[in-house]
This record gives C-alpha cells, sequence and structure tokens, in this order.
C-alpha cells in the first residue's frame, strides 16, 4: 500500500514500532511484528487508517485496501 | 451510524534515557470510536500520529498510553540529549491529524445536541488548553566500569 501511494515513504524499525516518514509526515508508531492478533484483522485496521490520515494518504489507501 | 466521542487525555510519563531523565505531561485530543462489530479505537489528534485499540474504551485508553510511553521510549533511545528528545516530541505532539481534527470537532457538536454521552466519562471544556511539558529531572553520568589500579 505504501509502495502505491506513498511514493518515496521511509520506513524505519525503532525498539517498538515502525516509524514511516512521507515528507514532513510522521507516523512513528506503527506497531512490528505480527501487526496484533492476525485471525482478527480488522480490529487492526485502525493503524492503517490513522496512518493514512496522518501522511494525506487516505483516498488512496481506502482504494487500494478497498477500506469502507 | 457508528458512535464517536471526543476525548481530552492526560498521560505524564517518566523517561529514563541514556544520559539524562526527564518527566513528560501531555493534554491531548483524541477520538474515540466504538465499532459496530465491538472493540474500541482511540485515534490521536495531538499527537496524530498514533492510535490504539482495546476490548472496552479503558482498554484501548490503557493502551494508547502504552503506545506513547513506547514512543517516548524510542525517540530517548535515539536522541543525542535532552534538548533534541524534547525537540522531537514536541514535533509529534504538534502534527496535528486534520481528518481526525475534523471528526473530533463534528463529534464535540454532537455531544453538545446531546446526540452521544459517556456516562462514567467527566465533561472538560472542548477549547481546554491542549499543551506538552517536557522537563529535564537530571542528566546521568553513567560511565562504563574502571578497573581501579
Amino acid at each position: 500500500m505504501l509502495d502505491h501511494c506513498a511514493p518515496g515513504y521511509n520506513l524505519r524499525e525503532t525498539k517498538h514500532h515502525w516509524c514511516v516518514t512521507l515528507g514532513s509526515a510522521v507516523y512513528p508508531t506503527l506497531p512490528k511484528g505480527p501487526h496484533g492478533d492476525r485471525t482478527n484483522p480488522s480490529i487492526q485496521i485502525g493503524h492503517i487508517k490513522q496512518m493514512a490520515r496522518q501522511l494525506s494518504i487516505l483516498d488512496c489507501a481506502k482504494e487500494f485496501l478497498q477500506l469502507k | 451510524m457508528t458512535p464517536k466521542y471526543p476525548l481530552l487525555c492526560g498521560f505524564q510519563e517518566v523517561v529514563v534515557a541514556k544520559d539524562f531523565i526527564a518527566t513528560v505531561a501531555v493534554s491531548g485530543k483524541a477520538l474515540a470510536v466504538e465499532e459496530p462489530e465491538g472493540g474500541w479505537w482511540i485515534y490521536g489528534v495531538n499527537p496524530g500520529g498514533i492510535s490504539a485499540s482495546g476490548e472496552t474504551l479503558q482498554a484501548a485508553h490503557a493502551q494508547l498510553r502504552e503506545t506513547f510511553r513506547q514512543y517516548l521510549f524510542d525517540v530517548a533511545d535515539e536522541a543525542r540529549g535532552f534538548d533534541a528528545f524534547k525537540s522531537e516530541v514536541h514535533r509529534f505532539f504538534q502534527a496535528t491529524n486534520q481528518p481526525t481534527d475534523e471528526e473530533w470537532k463534528e463529534a464535540v457538536a454532537e455531544v453538545r445536541r446531546g446526540g452521544v454521552n459517556l456516562a462514567d466519562v467527566a465533561k472538560a471544556p472542548a477549547e481546554s488548553p491542549r499543551e506538552i511539558e517536557i522537563a529535564l529531572v537530571a542528566v546521568r553520568n553513567v560511565q562504563a566500569p574502571a578497573l581501579a589500579a
């Protein structure tokens, strides 16, 4: 999704999170690892929505991920 | 329609880094959403780069605080000194999530119309100042052990 909607983004690993940067916008708290409970992915999509809002790529992310 | 609740959130944390100890007190804004399929999400407005979920509002709030605490330690781990830490955390707090802020304002209007309420949560003026205070408590001078000779 980031490759498609946020060309030029930077992904950096910190101790607890992924830090995603796009231009001057930063989302430093994307969860690492299994990204929560993959048996219930719908409850984890909130992280992606909030990141997309913060990076101003929400419309593209919604279309790409077919979010409501 | 999914119920949305405008929150005013306050956290205070002590951060112990390699070379300093600091306190961080934040009065932020966040939007709580009760999902139709169950569970809660809290989305940050200030700071905007954060979100958390839980089975209950209280659980989501606890997770939000934990995520914020982890963020502070991530920054402290990488910062070159207190000033760099303070600058980065300030920048994080000031980065408003604009779309969530718009929803937050709509949710405030809905609370004022009496459309939504949280029975066990106190009310406070939406215009209450949102701010962050970062204070240096001590400079640490932790040195590697030396062999006395």
